[in-house]
């Protein structure tokens, strides 16, 4: 429970620290919560910003971390106070007793109560998924133990730019692992903030619940917010970034243009995938100044210019680390082209995007190609055959975005529509056809979801409203069921009812080797992890043993002596080793480490069996460093 | 515009169609938005979710 307080008074220190910045520059936003989801974005990206600068300094110590929240949340304190009297004002002015008859009061109870059941899950232990244990929670506690940004060679992701990871490195520093997931959390919740503001901006409030309902019950959103995976705050910076474009067309003047850019910038900085906001940011720049504004060639590629230079800004750390490092700035995206030592990457995609002709290719689409791929990419089977929950988007979009055709009456509804469609398509193109990876596309597409289901709901003919909103509380009562079953199983290490310990004992296999690892062996112990990926719970240092790595290649030790030397050199003292490697980690190249001849001949020649239990086991190497 | 509107809805006509229109298509969307609702919660196991709980309830 201490993380939800820390997470909350996190928020609001973001939030006054945010408010500061953009009043001083002489911000004025229309509607209150316009005002709050810009000054979050800021007062967040600032943090990042913040302690990006610590990690290339090499001082991710404790007591800089905490002196840098400390003044960081001192400087919004003033705003925070204003912003509160402003609230207090709002809600005796706003809330009546008659909106509890209000079907939109019930919308926002409801997907509260399942962001809710969300929370309960961000509450336990890290556990499950793979990729938070494996890096997205794991480096952060990496560099915090070197107290810089250090150089994994082993483990994905350690050069791709991380700003929410930074996030998540405040969390790990203050408290654990928990306060890291409910800054997930949190950042899915200020997805929804972000989608009820910009529709009470550019269409009505009512439109943003019915939008924030639809984005908040996706199966992707369900699943992934409470996770340590960074998706939902590229969604929010992604979205702020087009919200603050959109301010710009409405109202041209250089310093909404400057936000957009930082915050396209920041987003970028968040994940490869944010650079998306970039692709279509700057054409849509283009578009309007040359074709709608008819304002000139020249000046519309000045403004663009001034757009994308000052969007690299807050990425280009993450980009000079990465070349400094690999000699390829977006490693590992187009290794082909770039090289460099570490010229491999996990996702290197295979249809040839690792070269800029490959890029250039993949751009123009052929119709055999969409043939191919259309499983995988059409909304139809995202929502009802999605490969896995990461692609699961729910029932909400192939269910009423047929409607837009009726209801979109507005040249801006033709816009949103226009918008989405080109995202879909870059979701598709360049990426990988995930969309936890676009969860943008979706927030805005839940808005327009919320156009028909508005109209729907607010049709002239009672029968169809009201036939309407039973099918729609229906489904959120199944998806609230859902949530329950999700989360029954955490409720008790959430409420504190049963031990943290215990509850990863049982419910995160690599738990109990992890902590044998950790109580029993040696303080200057180094682990070489075989068939594994997830570090977080190891506190001795270690490097992967997954078949992209170039720290270890069996292929070029011919005896096990030759094995024995190399792990020598590596200053490796002990293996931990998956009893039986799954049939997908065998597609992707692992050994089957037990079956396999020379793995055999080297643990018989020179390992020592430490610990196992049904899963792993533990050995020393002999005569080990 | 709120004459206009007014002018429209006597005619029978709403944004240059008549209100039929309108009123087919709501209908049309709301039995697609129903159809869809139902195969999907069906198909994706959701009532056994709901007959899990009962069960344990009653």
């Amino acid at each position: 429970m201490i993380e939800l307080f820390l997470a909350f008074f996190f928020l609001i220190a973001a939030a006054g620290n945010g408010s500061f910045i953009l009043s001083r520059l002489g911000f004025v936003f229309p509607f209150w919560i316009e005002e709050l989801s810009f000054s979050l974005a800021v007062g967040l990206a600032v943090l990042m910003l913040l302690v990006l600068a610590l990690g290339l300094a090499h001082l991710l110590y404790l007591y800089a971390v905490v002196l840098l929240i400390v003044i960081w949340g001192g400087i919004g304190f003033k705003q925070v106070l204003l912003m509160m009297f402003r609230l207090k004002a709002w809600a005796m002015k706003s809330l009546k007793i008659s909106h509890f008859k209000s079907l939109y009061f019930w919308l926002v109870l409801l997907f509260i109560l399942g962001t809710g059941l969300n929370l309960l899950r961000a509450m336990a232990p890290p556990h499950g998924a793979t990729d938070p244990l494996a890096y997205q929670l794991a480096l952060p506690k990496i560099f915090l133990e070197k107290h810089f940004f250090s150089f994994e060679p082993t483990v994905t992701g350690t050069l791709y730019p991380s700003n929410i990871n930074l996030l998540f490195l405040v969390g790990i520093a203050l408290r654990n692992g928990i306060l890291a997931q409910i800054f997930h959390w949190a950042l899915g919740m200020l997805s929804l903030l972000a989608i009820v503001g910009f529709s009470q901006r550019f269409f009505t409030l009512r439109v943003g619940i019915w939008g924030a309902t639809f984005f908040s019950f996706m199966p992707v959103v369900v699943i992934g917010s409470p996770l340590g995976y960074v998706d939902l705050g590229l969604c929010f910076f992604q979205f702020m970034a087009f919200w603050g474009l959109i301010n710009w067309f409405e109202k041209p003047e250089r310093k909404n243009l400057v936000l957009a850019a930082v915050l396209t910038g920041v987003a970028m900085g968040t994940k490869h995938q944010g650079i998306a906001s970039l692709m279509v940011g700057g054409p849509f720049i283009l578009t309007i100044w040359i074709l709608v504004w008819r304002l000139g060639v020249w000046e519309g590629m000045k403004n663009a210019g001034v757009f994308l230079a000052i969007a690299l800004i807050p990425v280009v750390p993450w980009y000079m680390r990465s070349y400094w490092v690999s000699g390829n700035p977006f490693w590992p995206l187009m290794s082909g082209f770039w090289g460099g030592e570490f010229s491999y990457g996990p996702i290197t995609a295979k249809d040839g995007t690792s070269s800029l002709a490959g890029v250039v290719g993949i751009a123009l689409p052929s119709l055999e190609w969409f043939r191919i791929y259309w499983d995988s990419m059409s909304p139809w089977n995202w929502t009802f055959s999605p490969q896995g929950w990461q692609k699961a988007i729910g029932v909400y979009f192939v269910a009423l975005l047929p409607g837009v055709f009726l209801f979109a009456r507005e040249r801006k509804h033709y816009f949103l529509l226009g918008f989405c469609v080109v995202y879909l398509l870059i979701l598709v193109k360049f990426l990988h056809m995930n969309p936890r990876y676009g969860l943008v596309l979706f927030a805005f597409a839940g808005i327009l979801s919320g156009l028909v289901a508005e109209g729907l709901a607010s049709s002239r003919t009672w029968t169809v409203s009201l036939l309407f909103r039973f099918g729609i509380l229906a489904t959120i009562f199944l998806n609230l069921v859902w949530g329950h079953f999700l989360s029954k199983s955490v409720a008790g290490v959430a409420l504190g009812a049963e031990s943290r310990d215990s509850f990863l004992q049982v419910s995160e296999p690599i738990y109990r080797v992890m902590k044998f690892a950790n109580e029993k062996l040696p303080s200057t112990s180094r682990i070489l992890f075989q068939g594994i990926v997830k570090g977080f719970y190891c506190d001795h240092p270690y490097i992967w043993d997954h078949p992209y790595q170039k720290v270890i290649e069996y292929a070029r030790l011919k005896t096990p002596e030759e094995l024995r030397a190399h792990l020598r050199t590596l200053g490796i003292s002990h293996i931990i080793r998956m009893i039986r490697v799954p049939q997908g980690r065998l597609n992707l190249g692992y050994p089957q480490y037990f079956l396999d001849e020379f793995h055999e001949e080297f643990r018989k020649e020179y390992l020592q069996l430490v610990y196992r239990d049904e899963y792993f086991v533990l050995f020393q190497i002999k005569d080990g460093v | 515009m709120q004459e206009k509107e007014a002018a429209q809805e006597n005619s029978g006509e709403l944004g240059g169609k008549p209100k039929s229109f309108y009123l087919a298509g709501e209908i049309l969307i709301l039995c697609w938005v129903l159809g869809i609702f139902y195969f999907f919660y069906r198909r994706q196991g959701y009532f056994e979710l709901v007959e899990e709980i009962f069960s344990g309830i009653f």
